[in-house]
């Protein structure tokens, strides 16, 4: 036996007896199919941390006690760590519509700290959108990536710096037909996304005519992400695709689908201080519609939720017979507290924490819809939320 | 722009008709697939769930395809790529008390070369570590390799013969 064949049957034999070091249990497809996956499943303890835990939740025989041992003894069984959902509780990860959703309160953000938060890579930060994350530099910025019409009036202007697409499914595109190729001098390193759609090729890489600037395509669940970037950087395409991740919860806490009913976790005037408030967007009527994510800190989250606190009561009455469109801004404060606003049109246009409702002003809302965050509709919402380009 | 390079996925037969017996019949399997790349046992189980989670939209398309199989382990192989980078690279690994000892075998050399072998994985990175499990585990073509790893063929080609060359050297020292 030569030493080649030596290495190969020990490689071998090692994967072959250790493939059953655990007893894994089949998953349950029904489960999968609701996509209900914690972000942060319970974590490996020992046999003792595990007991004492147990004991603890014995002694303090707090009301919601069966459900605590239930999920403690999940932590060290092979059984789905799946979250506990109604059973009628719509999929994170299909293409139901929205208006299919069970009703009853939901947190649309889960109620973690940052600290619970997957890290990116120095110098690096997440982008989410539907159901998946992608890490890029912290140095990009946000901007506008060229639409179909890109040569309108006043014209397409190049970025000045590599940038993340804003919002790419909420902007308004006009009707007019250009040259399909934008030329290369418009170009800008950028990172954009849409929806998968049937027939969409995975690790696909276009080139313009030229050759000097590269597409490089993934389909990522129900995202399909497409760096462009100059030919020579293509490897850096490459990384930030390879950092994509899929997620029931994405890495600020937001939830794959906007909410429905109203939040359940209080009043947000019980805070009088937040250190950090998280802002997420969905658009559109199919899940997953998460369009992106940013957080605020210090000055500015409290800014935030001052701004909130002071907005007039509403007095408009809910509109019960308006179809969801999916559209919602939802305000995170330190994980505690929740405030939804209807981006709908035709609901009323309220700040609703689930206990008091409030007439967003552009004091509130002016500055949120920044960053990866863009609405291009023209109503109320977009009246008094309008962001400045 | 043109399409110039299409990263194909491999054209496989499945048994599987549907999610349901697709999970039902792959699941463990898979899990410890994720398992010899992870080398933790609840990283294993979540890179499954969220892979299937995935899967499950885009069933049908993925299947008229081809190998379902080569979808789901790119993405258990993307996801652990990605805990590793955001882990900064330190892998945790299971506990060894933690783990069943290795079956007894009359062939104490072997037996001794698959520890070697084992204790090598371990060092490997997340793209290495699974192109030697997707070669002596799943027993794929490199080619095969490649479509999940979405690499080159060479690239696959080279991750296995390094881990390989850096095993013969370990066992060299230890000649039977």
């Amino acid at each position: 036996m030569t030493d080649h064949d030596r290495a190969e049957r020990a490689l071998a034999r090692a994967l072959r007896e250790h493939d059953r070091d655990h007893d894994f249990a089949p998953l349950d497809p029904e489960g999968l199919k609701h996509g209900t996956a914690v972000a942060d499943p319970p974590r490996r303890r020992g046999p003792w941390m595990g007991l004492v835990a147990a004991a603890l939740v014995l002694v303090l025989a707090v009301p919601f006690g069966a459900s605590l041992l239930s999920s403690m003894f999940n932590a060290g069984s092979s059984a789905p760590s799946f979250e506990a959902r109604p059973a009628n509780a719509p999929a994170a990860g299909g293409a139901a519509p929205i208006d299919q959703a069970a009703g009853g309160p939901e947190a649309a953000g889960k109620p973690a700290s940052a600290d619970d938060r997957p890290a990116p890579r120095p110098g690096w930060r997440w982008e989410s959108m539907l159901d998946a994350a992608v890490q890029v530099p912290v140095d990009w910025g946000h901007d506008f990536a060229p639409g179909s019409d890109w040569c309108a009036e006043p014209g397409y202007q190049r970025p000045s710096a590599p940038f993340v697409d804003r919002n790419p499914l909420g902007r308004a595109t006009r009707n007019i037909l250009c040259d399909a190729t934008v030329p290369n001098e418009l170009r800008q390193t950028h990172l954009t996304w849409r929806r998968v759609q049937p027939g969409d090729t995975d690790n696909a890489v276009e080139a313009d005519p030229a050759g000097e600037w590269l597409r490089v395509n993934r389909v990522v669940g129900s995202a399909y992400l497409t760096v462009e970037v100059p030919a020579e950087q293509i490897d850096l395409a490459d990384e930030i695709l390879g950092s994509a991740e899929l997620f029931a919860y994405d890495p600020r806490g937001c939830r794959t689908f906007s909410p429905t009913g109203l939040p359940d976790l209080g009043a947000v005037a019980d805070l009088a201080t937040a250190s950090e408030v998280v802002v997420c967007q969905y658009g559109g009527p199919e899940r997953p519609n998460l369009v992106g994510s940013y957080a605020l800190t210090g000055e500015q989250a409290q800014g935030v939720l001052d701004a909130v606190l002071a907005a007039p009561e509403a007095t408009d009455p809910p509109h019960p017979t308006c179809a969801d469109t999916g559209n919602w801004l939802v305000l995170r404060f330190d994980g505690t507290r929740e405030v939804r606003l209807n981006m709908n049109s035709c609901s009323a246009f309220v700040l609703d924490d689930g206990v008091t409702r409030r007439t967003p002003t552009r004091a509130t809302c002016g500055d949120l819809l920044v960053g990866p965050l863009w609405l291009a509709t023209l109503d109320e919402a977009t009246d008094v939320c309008r962001p400045v380009r | 722009m043109t399409l110039v390079e299409e990263r194909p996925v491999t054209l496989q037969g499945e048994g599987a008709r549907t999610f349901e017996e697709y999970v039902r019949e792959r699941s463990v399997a898979l899990q410890r697939f994720a398992y010899l790349v992870t080398r933790h046992s609840e990283d294993a189980r979540d890179a499954v769930q969220d892979a299937l989670i995935g899967l499950w939209p885009r069933f049908d398309e993925v299947r008229a395809r081809g190998d379902v199989d080569a979808y789901v382990h790119r993405s258990i192989v993307n996801a652990s790529v990605s805990r590793w980078r955001r882990t900064r690279r330190s892998t945790p690994v299971e506990a060894p008390e933690d783990l069943p000892q290795a079956a007894a075998s009359g062939f104490e050399d072997e037996v001794a070369d698959a520890d070697a072998a084992w204790r090598l994985c371990e060092t490997l990175g997340p793209d290495q570590r699974a192109a030697v499990v997707l070669r002596y585990w799943s027993g794929l073509s490199f080619a095969e390799i490649a479509d999940v790893l979405g690499c080159a063929e060479a690239t696959a080609r080279s991750h296995v013969h390094r881990a390989l060359t850096r095993l013969r050297t370990q066992l060299l020292e230890d000649p039977r």
